[in-house]
């Protein structure tokens, strides 16, 4: 018997993954491999970059089984030395690709590696830090190039790779070699030959710095970065399953972040194939006997008739149904799709067509008998169905990973007693029904026909068992339970919905395009560029990204074919143009660029776009939110679709056929048509040549974090603060020192000012002592002055006019200079320093005392709410006055001993002494006309000159002083003293303004003790301290008790404390009013505090003698009442006592009874009293005072 | 060694502080007073301090001068500070004391009277702090306070006539009624109320306001009082005056010859208990 085996030959290496470790040194690994498409891709890419002098970093991204690892031994054994796997690798590219194997050879002999190949650095990372990954495989490189590592005569680098692999190898604390080692390693390579690193299953070293195992993120960056200086190019190819950041889910913000941004750097290569390149996969898998060859074709041509006639456009040449026999088309139809949705891609694949397992094509073969006629046998969906099913326990076993399969496997499991047939028709809907999406592949009776020809009896006996349903709205017939939503009708609905919408449009509501860095240009510059992406039309006018925007640049991907290219708005064109550039005055605006990529076919996105937009409008559908299958269908479709729009996008915009062009007033600049971000590399170079390279992460970036933030407030006051201590004080290490050394140290703007002399802020300039080429070159490199000169110009231009502190932000940021929104607030800050004496600022137009820590926290946060403007020295009879003013107040001392003779010290001056002036005393007119009209002057002046030059001269009785030039001889002298004359007069005012409240208070002082005819303040207060317990009336006694405190320690504050209690207020805050209504009060007060304390004193005097007072109220019919003291000493007390009570004893007959007597004599007594006149009315409020006082008895 | 310990009592413009600083003058010396000054709060206060250190001979350290309400009004943005996003007490207070004390130990003096002992005061968290409470112990009550303000001669502050607390101005913790008293005394702080509002600080130098409006979010405004907008308020006005006027006869009828200002806080719903709202700010 004859069987499938005994005519084919299945081939296999694709069949078990490629290891390099294993396989490097083979000269059969690639054996059976078949450079797909996305292969030459990478291939392609490598040899370029290597053609350069740069090289370049590639991550690879793609599935298990994608042929990764196969791809990494290919471009091994291509760069490698001559021989036989060189030859093998060069011919299978060139089999794919004739100008791709040119390329090759041509990086090869560009640096003369055609003798020895390129380093290569295969390795298999495992869970452990990157250098030590990297290690390795430099280790192994050296080994392979050179049979052992040579000495250092010939390697430079060798103790160093040598000491390196030892300390890694250590059984006890093993140490992993750091950054500037590797570094330092692979340039000593590069300087041989070009070094490529290739590191497979480098999600393994994610994993481990996901899980805290020490690593530095930059590692593969600098070392692809040091290929950029002298050395020959070294290239870094990292093959990984997921992208960095899926790796790095739950890892915190920060490391991810710096992952994704090294993930920025690298050119991120998806790594999957279509279903046409697996279908080429497929065929070179099988090789068919020479003398069955004319029974496949004519057996391929009549399948590619009935295929073509069920409408399955997608596999219609015989050639493909051919070459993939024994397989029915069928199957060959449904594989791609199944592997790469349910398997591991072409290594479930290669399983099936090779593996030895049962259910496999291989071993199927043996068992399927080659009859001498008639239709050629062949593998059908239903084995691909009991493989993937895992049937007999072998087979890649996918149950379980997909709903729909769990769904569809137990129903047929539940369905007993099928006949064959009928089995396996049902297991050929199951397949069809499983991995169609939409379109023709589906189980419809037609497809279905194709293949079971004649099994529409079968069918109907399925569809009765209930086991198979057929849906009329998508012409299929479904295992699984399916919707009564037509979900075919509502997409095309969507469809027409949206036939009208320009595709710029519709991509912009489905895709979001996150925005890209410039990896190059960002790396070599230290200076993250990025640029928002977005769809556009080609008729379209855009504005680029405004200056204080976070990202650097746009790019537009143009959907309309026409060749237009949208065009530059006026305003863009009109925001100025730069000189300076590298590349002469190729794009010179000062607007952020614009760079637009134009497909020439955008048939496929069309399509894809489409999909997705009218997909994702059926799943909004009311009836398909309620109905879980159909949303679940829906779902997948959309998902599917999804990728294929990503497939499509990436085409479009990634071939070299897409043109990139910069956008400038005309045609625009062209930009090398690139891979990954290389044009906006370009666009970037061209853009912003001037910009600072400042060496720090957090501070070179659009958007501070809050603790850079911090760091940055925290060196900002520093600067302010501290501006003339060494480091501005800082110690340790915290983040604020390191933006201090990157932006402003290294940068050379703060340095001393003379050798030896304390540090100020300049202009950028470098120590000079034996570090000085160190120094010199991390300012270079810094490059910060064409930022610092566009900050001089602008303040230089602002002598003329006020200069908004935004404008001079949006010039930094703008092109060419490109400052990062991180770094200007710190040079702008470090240049105001530089001329503090100079600049005048200005907060929403108010003149501010210097730039203070706080002022500046809110220029960070408003710079538009700032102004500055400067006030150079000046010369001439405005010099001269100044001068003498200077003089004057003594004002020499500026910022580093500089003699400062300018209006703004002046003035500085002038209003820091004002500055602490009393309410009273801004309002008060108890002041010389002189003081007043020079507070007026200080009042109304908005500007510093206009104060010092007009209006201060002119409140003192001068005239103003004009600019112009210094008079000479016996009018120079008239002239100075005239200038001497108002000196004395400002600064007699000044010293009169801030003193005079001290003295007013000296004034009411003198009032007071003159009031109180006492000469000392201690001649008060001691009475008074007598007295305090004897008052109760509340007001009177708060007096005494001011008058008695004795805590202050001069008279200005005691009688301040006085006059507060009088008052109710402190005499700081009077009014004139206040003062006028003191002054008449305190000599009441003080009458009345004079009688309490004579009365007081009269008490005392008498000392030993018995003294007793009494206070006689005497109230008159009409109300009015007075009051009399009597003080009586005892032997007056005695007499009258006597004579008293002989007079009423003599009364009382007369009169009725004693007690008569003794009242009507007291009735007398107070006429008499009233008459007598002499009562004192002591008023209301000292009654309950005295009632105190005199109410001993 | 002498004693490194800073003793030191706040002072937040109102009369129980002010009456502890005056109680404490002769008996701790060392004493060192202080006030957080958010640059907003109504005149009357600031006046009554100076009143206040004139007559303690001391000065009274004023924390926070340099970045008061309109700094961070600036540099948040016009961010408007609630009861939920109270960042004003936070940056213009308690952070500032925080810094002014350091680490040194200290006692603060707390100016809890006997008769409100269980109200909550700004205790800091800090533990280097020991805090005391001289009118708790020496059983200080309402009226040993007023006692202490008459000798000193000081009186009360004006804003008693019609608020109960200091603060600031547009302090969102005022009730109605003291909003209606803010805008007669002091129509011009209204206006600047009203603006802030809105997201604009009135007069920010000689050319004009900060504005920030642009940024408030749109939809439902922020409104500092429940409910209604500065400017709906004042044009309630009379409503307001009306049923306050009706709560302090209620006050009044219920307990006879109280003082004025005990009739005001009644009214306004202010008998201590509630007073949480604003501990560091009003005590
Ligand atoms: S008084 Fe009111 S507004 Fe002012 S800080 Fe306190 S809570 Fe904030």
């Amino acid at each position: 018997m004859t069987t499938l085996a005994d005519v084919l030959t299945v081939r296999g290496q694709f069949a078990r993954s490629a290891n390099f470790e294993r396989d490097a040194e083979s000269t059969e690994s690639l054996d059976g491999y078949v450079v797909t498409a996305r292969a030459l891709d990478v291939v392609d890419r490598v040899s370029e970059a290597a053609l350069g002098p740069a090289g370049g970093a590639w991550s690879i991204t793609g599935p298990y089984g994608s042929g990764k690892s196969s791809l990494g031994l290919l471009l091994d054994a291509a760069f490698g030395p001559p021989g036989i796997s060189r030859e093998r690798a060069l011919a299978k590219i060139s089999e794919a690709s004739p100008t791709a194997e040119e390329a090759v050879l041509q990086a090869l002999s560009r640096h003369q590696a055609r003798s020895h190949g390129f380093y290569r650095a295969l390795v298999t990372a495992d869970r452990e830090p990157v250098a030590r990954t990297v290690l390795r495989g430099l280790h192994r490189a050296v080994v392979r190039r050179h049979g052992k590592v040579p000495g250092s005569a010939e390697f430079s680098a060798s103790s160093l790779l040598k000491l390196a692999q030892r300390r890694v190898n250590r059984a006890e604390d093993a140490v992993d070699p750091s950054v500037s080692e590797l570094v330092d390693i692979a340039r000593c390579m590069a300087s041989q030959a070009p070094l490529l690193i290739v590191i497979d299953e480098f999600g393994k070293n994610l994993e481990a710095a996901r899980d805290g195992e020490s690593s530095d993120t930059y590692l593969l960056q600098r070392l692809a970065e040091a290929g950029q200086g002298t050395g020959l190019p070294i290239s870094v190819v990292t093959l990984q399953h997921l992208s960095f950041e899926e790796y790095l889910a739950d890892v915190d913000d920060r490391r991810r972040r710096d992952w994704a941004k090294v993930q920025g750097r690298f050119v991120d290569i998806a790594f999957t194939e279509s279903a046409a390149q697996t279908r080429a996969l497929i065929a070179q898998a099988f090789e068919a006997g020479d003398d069955i060859r004319p029974r496949i074709d004519a057996w391929a041509k009549s399948h590619a008739q009935a295929l073509a006639s069920a409408g399955i456009a997608d596999l219609s040449d015989p050639v493909t149904i051919g070459s993939c026999w024994p397989l029915h088309p069928v199957s060959t139809l449904v594989l791609p799709e199944l592997c790469n949705r349910f398997g591991q891609h072409e290594r479930t694949l290669f399983s099936f067509l090779a593996g030895n397992e049962s259910g496999t094509v291989a071993t199927l073969a043996a068992g399927i008998e080659i009859n001498a006629e008639g239709e050629l046998p062949s593998i059908g969906p239903e084995s691909v169905y009991d493989y993937f099913m895992g049937i007999d326990g072998a087979g890649a076993s996918v149950v379980g990973r997909s709903a729909r399969w769990t769904e569809i496997a137990s129903r047929l499991r539940d369905a007993n007693g099928l006949t064959d047939a009928e089995q396996r028709l049902a297991k050929s809907v199951a397949l069809l029904n499983l991995v169609s999406a939409s379109g023709a592949v589906r189980a419809s009776a037609s497809v279905l026909e194709l293949v079971d020809p004649g099994s529409s009896e079968v069918l109907s006996g399925l569809e009765k068992r209930g086991l198979v349903t057929y849906r009329a709205f998508a012409d299929e017939y479904r295992i699984w339970h399916g919707t009564d939503v037509n979900v075919a009708e509502l997409t095309a609905a969507a469809h027409d919905r949206i036939a009208d919408q320009p595709l710029h449009q519709v991509l912009g509501a489905v895709h979001a395009l996150e925005p890209v860095v410039a990896a190059r240009h960002s790396a070599q510059n230290e200076t993250v560029r990025l640029f928002r992406r977005r769809f556009a039309h080609g008729d379209e006018t855009v504005d680029p990204p405004a200056a204080l925007d976070t990202v650097d640049g746009e790019v537009l991907l143009v959907t309309s074919t026409d060749g237009a290219i949208p065009t530059l708005s006026e305003s863009a064109l009109h925001s100025g143009t730069h000189a300076g550039n590298a590349r002469g005055l190729e794009w010179s605006l000062r607007a952020k660029p614009i760079v637009v990529a134009v497909p020439d076919d955008v048939g496929e996105l069309d399509r894809a776009a489409r999909e997705v937009a009218a997909l994702s409008d059926v799943l909004a559908a009311p009836q398909v939110e309620v109905d879980w299958v159909a949303r679940r269908e829906i779902g997948e479709r959309l998902a599917s679709a999804r990728s294929q729009l990503e497939a499509a996008v990436t085409l479009a915009f990634s071939t070299a056929s897409c043109r990139w062009k910069l956008l400038d007033g005309g045609a625009g600049v062209p930009l090398s048509p690139g891979r990954g971000s290389a044009p906006l590399s370009e666009a970037s170079d061209l853009a912003y040549p001037r910009a600072p390279r400042v060496p720090n992460e957090m501070l070179s970036r659009s958007d501070l974090t809050s603790q850079g933030a911090k760091a940055r407030r925290i060196l900002l006051e520093a600067m302010i603060e501290r501006s003339t201590e060494y480091r501005l004080g800082f110690t340790g290490y915290g983040p604020e020192v390191a933006m201090y050394e990157a932006g402003l140290k290294h940068a050379g703007l703060h340095r001393p000012s003379k050798a030896g002399g304390d540090p100020v802020f300049g202009k950028p300039r470098i120590r000079s002592n034996s570090k000085a080429s160190e120094a010199l070159r991390q300012t270079e490199q810094i490059r910060i002055t064409p930022a610092w000169e566009a900050i001089e110009d602008a303040f230089e231009a602002a002598k003329n006019s006020r200069l908004n502190v935004r404008d001079l932000y949006v010039t930094l940021a703008s092109p060419p200079y490109g400052v990062k929104a991180g770094i200007i607030p710190v040079i702008v800050t470090a240049a105001l320093l530089a001329r503090a004496d100079r600049m005048a600022i200005y907060e929403h137009g108010t003149f501010q005392l210097g730039l203070s820590p706080e002022l500046s926290e809110r220029m960070v946060r408003n710079p538009e709410h700032f102004e500055i403007k400067h006030f150079a020295n000046i010369s001439g009879r405005r010099r001269e006055a100044l001068d003498v003013l200077a003089d004057r107040f003594g004002i020499d001392a500026g910022l580093g001993g500089r003699r400062v003779g300018n209006v703004l010290a002046v003035t500085l001056y002038l209003a820091g002494r004002m500055r602490g002036l009393e309410q009273w005393t801004r309002r008060t007119s108890h002041l010389s006309a002189d003081a007043l009209a020079v507070r007026d002057a200080l009042n109304e002046a908005t500007e510093p000159d206009v104060l010092l030059f007009e209006f201060l001269p002119v409140a003192l009785g001068y005239a103003p002083i004009a600019p112009g030039r210094q008079s000479a001889g016996t009018r120079q002298d008239s002239q100075r003293r005239d200038f001497e004359a108002f000196a004395d007069g400002l600064a007699r005012c000044i010293d009169e303004l801030t003193s005079r409240c001290r003295s007013m208070i000296g004034e009411l002082c003198d009032e007071l003790l003159a009031s109180a005819g006492e000469r000392t303040r201690i001649a008060v207060s001691g009475p008074a301290a007598g007295l305090v317990d004897e008052v109760l009336d509340r007001d009177m006694r708060a007096f005494v008790l001011a008058l008695s405190n004795d805590l202050y320690d001069d008279d200005h504050d005691w009688m301040a404390s006085v006059a507060t209690v009088v008052a109710k207020k402190a005499p700081t805050e009077w009014s004139d009013d206040d003062l006028a209504s003191v002054q008449a009060e305190l000599p009441r007060r003080l009458a009345a505090f004079n009688r309490l304390r004579a009365l007081h004193a009269e008490h005392r005097a008498i000392g030993g003698t018995p003294f007793d007072a009494l206070r006689l109220a005497v109230t008159h019919p009409s109300g009015s009442e007075a009051v009399r003291l009597v003080d009586v000493a005892q032997d007056e007390g005695e007499l009258v006592s006597d004579a008293v009570a002989a007079m009423l004893e003599s009364l009382a007959p007369k009169i009725g009874s004693p007690q008569r007597a003794l009242h009507v004599v007291l009735a007398d007594l107070g006429k008499r009293l009233l008459e007598q006149g002499d009562l004192i009315d002591i008023g209301p409020t000292q009654d309950s005072a005295l009632r105190k006082a005199a109410g001993s008895g | 060694m002498a004693d490194q310990t800073r003793h030191i009592c706040g002072i937040s413009g109102g009369k129980d502080s002010s009456a502890l600083a005056l109680y404490l003058r002769d008996r701790v010396p060392e004493m060192e007073y202080f006030f957080c000054d958010t640059g907003a709060e109504l005149p009357e206060t600031y006046e009554f301090l100076t009143r206040l250190e004139v007559i303690l001979g001391k000065p009274i350290a004023r924390l926070n001068s340099e970045r008061g309400f309109d700094h961070w009004f600036e540099v948040f943005r016009g961010a408007l500070p609630s009861p939920q996003m109270r960042w004003c007490t936070k940056v213009m207070k308690i952070k500032p004391i925080e810094a002014w004390i350091g680490d040194e130990p200290a006692i603060s003096y707390v100016a809890i009277r006997a008769d409100e002992a269980n109200r909550k005061g700004y205790i800091s968290t800090k533990p280097n702090i020991e805090s005391r409470f001289p009118f708790v112990e020496d059983g200080i009550d309402h009226d040993g306070v007023m006692k202490i303000l008459d000798d000193a001669g000081i009186g009360l502050p004006d804003y008693y006539e019609w608020r109960t607390r200091s603060g600031c101005y547009f302090c969102f913790y005022q009730r109605k009624a003291e909003w209606v008293g803010l805008a007669e005394r002091h129509p011009e702080l209204y206006e600047r109320a009203i603006a802030i509002e809105q997201k604009v600080l009135l007069d920010a130098g000689v050319d004009g306001d900060a504005d920030f409006s642009e940024r408030a979010m749109t939809g439902r405004q922020y409104t500092w009082s429940g409910g209604e907008t500065l400017v709906q308020l004042r044009t309630r006005r009379q409503e307001i005056l009306d049923k306050h006027e009706a709560a302090m006869q209620r006050t009044r009828r219920a307990r006879d010859s109280v003082p004025v200002l005990a009739v005001l806080s009644e009214a306004l719903g202010d008998d201590g208990d509630d007073f949480d709202a604003c501990t560091v700010c009003a005590l």
